[in-house]
Order: C-alpha cells, then structure tokens, then sequence
C-alpha cells in the first residue's frame, strides 16, 4: 500500500503479553502528535496531527458474535474505538475518568496460552530449517569430498546449537509462565509477565524486513539445491545462514537472558548443546571417513583407462550424487581427455533389500517396451548375484544393470559396454 | 478437582445475573451491576461481554432486539434456576457461619 504523506509506519512488535506496554507506547506516539489510525499484524499506521494527551486501552476480547455490541458499549462509555487486529482490540479515550474495558482474566490466560506456543516471527522459517538440517544429516556420510564435509559439519552443528537453545529457551519460559499464570487465574489474580515497560517498538523499516526474508528464501532455496554439491560458496551460504537465524532467534530470547534464572539454565544449555555437538562432530567425522559407502575418487569403479588399459589420462567424476541414510545413488563419468571418450554408469546402494529391490524393478520397467526389455542374464562365471541385458531385436547386447550385495551398477546411457566392462567394475568393486 | 464451569457463580458473574433480571443492553448492565453492589463491583465491557458469552452459550441469558445495533439481554428460565441455587448456596453459607460468628 502506498504510503500517505502525512502518515508514519511502524512495525508491530508487541505481543498479547505486552498490552500495557503496547498502550503507554501507544500515548508517547499521541504526544509526539502521531494519531493511531490502524493496527495490522506487523504494522501500526499514525497520522500526524497535533500532540495530545489521550488515554489507550488494549484489551483481548474474542467474541466474535458479540463483537458490535462490545464495541457500541465500549464506545457508550466514551471510549473510541481505533481498531482490531485477531483478539487485539485498541481503543481510545481522552476522559480520563472512562470505566477500564479490562480483559477477562481466565479467557486471556487460554488465548495467552496458546498464542504463547507460537513463535512470534519465525516458527514456519524455524521448522523449515529443522527439516532441512535432519535431512541433511543423513546426507552427510555420503558427501564426496572430505573437506567440504567437515565444513558443513562444523556449520550444521552451529546451525543445531542455536536452534536447541531457542527451543529450550522458548519451552522454558512456557513452562515457567504457564504454572504462574494458571495459579493466578485459579486464584482470582491477574496473569503475571514480564515487565515489558522499558520496551518500545523496533524502527527497522519494512524494506530491511522484507529483504531480510529475501535473502533468507533464497539461502534457503541454495541451501536444498545445492545441500550436497561441496563448493566454497555453499560453505558461505550456510555462514550467512547461521548468522542470519542466529540474530533472529536470539532476538527473542533476549529479554528472557536477562532473567537470573533464565541465564544459569541458559549456560547449561549452551554446555550441553556444544558438548553434544563436539561429540557427535567427532562421531559423524569418523563415520565419514570409516564409511564403506561413500565412493572417493581412488575407489570410483570404472574408468575408460581401466577399459582400455592403455596410459591415457583419464579422471572420473561423480556427475551428480543424492543421498539418504537408507540409499546413495550416484551418476558416474569416466573419460579421456586424449581420446574424447566417456562412459557413464550409475552406482545405486543400499543395505535395504526392499529399497534395492525397487529401484532395480523401477529401471527394468522403465527399459522394457514392446521390443526392447532388459531380460535376466546371468553366468555363473560373472560373480554378481544377479546380471540383466537389454534384449533387442532377440539378441542380447552388452547394456545393462548388475547386482552384488547392496549394490546395483547400471549404464543408464545407451553406450553399448565392451564386454568387460561389468568384469571390470565388479573387480574393482569387490575383487 | 476442577471446578465444574457455571456451577458456581464468581462475585461479578452472580451480580451480572442478578442485573439481568431486567433486560438491559452493556452499559446499562454495568451500571446497574455498580448500583447493586453499592460501588463496590466494577466491570469493564472485555470482561462483562466475556461473561455474557459463557452466559448465552450456557442458555443462561438470550438477546432482545436482535433488529437493532446494540442487543439488550434478559436472564432465562435456566438463568434464573441457576441464580437461585447460587442465591441459595450463598444464604447457607452465610447460615451455616452465623453461629460460630456470633459467638466470636
């Protein structure tokens, strides 16, 4: 929405708990003239007018039947009503003698509560996070490169810390809150919190915000793309990242540190948290390497110097890699430069019998049509489990898909194999 | 135990009931609630509206003049049962401690 001239924005920090200090915020801006004209979610929007002296009330209210007559009551009673936003209504008045509106103490507790498990900003963005890290857990025993790995380690683990303590941090105060404040409403007394006076609201403009969560989509978006592909920059992303959730999820908890109580369970945390993650980055470093399942380049299994046996230079590559903690699946290229000569292959491993057994149905489906199909072949003399040639025109060709163990090779390009070539593979593989 | 919602009345609730008998729309409500009470019983309209609601999803009390802007509310045959064991529950109370009062 386009912004009027004689109006002020400002964002909207304050929360169900904070309707005091919302108000006494909401009188400072009346006396530096600025008028409240409409209360979003994020937002309060003012118009500049002369500095006056007004009472506010906020209150919680929550009927949404009763909502007209509430308001025609409140305003019987000489209070003007400013505007709403969920169960937050504001009104106004400049008698100073007007009845309190008050809020119902036990409805406030329940909205309160349930509002309170909420985070305030960034909930869905936490959770998202969450998602990403756990799956990307189990992707790091299967990152090809070891540098690049400990890196993401050592990142993963930060990112891990400052996500347990926000929750710890959140749930405590839940806890300490929700006890309080249900004795209070057992005993007819008003819900306690924290003393949020000193507070005001913050002035970073919308386009920072809106940036911030720019910047933050497209990490996100490089962060799931590129999870695996072990580059400099996503290393730096992840840095970003960190220190991106870093500052927002503090920014919550800030106040609550400033408790004793709160700040003795907060080094506890912190110890527990960094202990756990050395331990388990030592563990998960160890795993790595120790892993029999993740392909290095001394162990990819075929190259075309291993075909051909001459001298040429020849390098392999993981063209493209996915990994979970049941499955690796990775596409390989070997070639030679000299020569101008690839073979490409897929290397699929898995320890679940069932998973294996998929993907091998899944390329044997999608290989067969009405003349063409990949048909069992398999000589006792070859050493794998299990062998199957594609069939075309009733001749068995050299393309196809072999199974040892947990793992299944398959040449996913129509480059007819030299005959060798899964003697070859099996040798280096297994032999 | 919990105590049962509405099975008995708090302080402001049994007043409120007690300005009902009468149909009266909020403001009236709350003035009439401070007249009852001598001054001594101030409700606000977050908490009387709050109230009304449990009163009219409980059929406690039900809304007048549904035509017009501002609702007026009159207590219910229900309403007035529950009044009277809240009135009732309150005079034991008062009955059981004269008493030992009077002694003191």
């Amino acid at each position: 929405m386009k912004k009027r001239k004689n109006e002020f924005r400002e964002n909207q920090n304050f929360n169900y708990t904070e309707l005091t200090a919302l108000c006494e915020h909401l009188e400072i801006r009346e006396r530096e003239g600025k008028k409240l004209r409409r209360i979003d979610k994020y937002e309060l929007t003012y118009d500049i007018t002369e500095p006056r002296d007004i009472r506010y009330s906020a209150v919680i209210f929550n009927k949404v039947l009763m909502h007209k007559d509430f308001v025609a009551t409140c305003e019987q009673e000489g209070w003007e009503y400013v505007g709403s936003h969920n169960e937050l209504y504001v009104f106004r008045t400049q008698n100073p003698d007007a009845t309190e509106i008050m809020t119902d103490e036990s409805d406030y507790f329940k909205i309160v509560a349930k509002s309170y498990l909420k985070h305030p900003r960034f909930l869905g963005v936490n959770g998202f996070l969450f998602y990403i890290l756990v799956s990307r857990f189990f992707d790091l025993f299967t990152y090809n490169s070891t540098i690049a790995a400990k890196g993401f380690l050592m990142v993963d683990y930060l990112f891990l810390v400052v996500f347990l303590i926000s929750i710890v941090f959140k749930i405590t105060e839940y806890i300490e809150w929700y006890k309080k404040a249900k004795n209070a409403v057992r005993n007819n007394e008003k819900i306690p919190f924290a003393n949020y006076k000193e507070r005001t609201t913050k002035k970073i403009s919308r386009v920072i915000v809106y940036c911030f969560f720019g910047i933050a989509i497209l990490c996100f978006w490089i962060y799931t793309s590129w999870g695996y592909i072990p580059t400099d920059w996503v290393l730096y992303v992840n840095l970003i990242l960190l220190g991106l959730i870093t500052v927002t999820s503090l920014y919550d908890y800030v106040k609550i540190i400033s408790r004793k109580k709160a700040l003795v369970l907060t080094f506890i945390s912190i110890l527990i948290f960094v202990a756990g993650a050395y331990f388990l980055t030592v563990n998960l470093d160890t795993a790595y390497n120790e892993n029999p399942n993740i392909l290095k380049e001394e162990n990819i299994p075929v190259s075309v110097s291993d075909l051909k046996s001459n001298a040429c230079w020849c390098e392999n590559e993981i063209d493209d890699y996915s990994g979970t903690k049941f499955a690796q699946y990775y596409e390989i290229r070997s070639y030679c430069s000299m020569h101008e000569e690839s073979i490409y292959y897929d290397i699929f491993i898995s320890d679940n019998e069932k998973i294996k057994r998929n993907y091998i149905e899944k390329i044997i489906e999608e290989e067969t049509t009405d003349d063409v199909g990949l048909i069992s072949y398999n000589p006792e003399s070859s050493g794998w489990d299990e062998q199957y040639r594609l069939i075309c025109d009733g001749e068995i060709t050299n393309y196809g898909l072999a199974v040892k163990g947990n793992t299944v090779i398959y040449n996913n390009y129509l480059s007819d194999f030299d005959s060798d070539f899964f003697d070859v593979a099996y040798n280096k593989m297994f032999g | 135990m919990p105590r049962k919602s509405l099975q008995t009345l708090s302080e402001p609730m049994y007043y409120v009931l007690l300005a009902l008998t009468k149909e009266l729309y909020g403001t009236e409500i709350m003035n009439e609630v401070k007249r009852l009470s001598g001054g001594r019983i101030i409700i606000g309209p977050g908490t009387l509206y709050t109230m009304l609601d449990k009163f009219y999803s409980a059929g406690l009390i039900k809304r007048t003049n549904l035509s017009l802007a501002t609702k007026k509310y009159i207590i219910t045959d229900e309403g007035k049962r529950v009044l009277k064991e809240e009135y009732q529950r309150l005079t034991t109370l008062i009955l059981d401690g004269k008493e030992v009062m009077e002694g003191l």
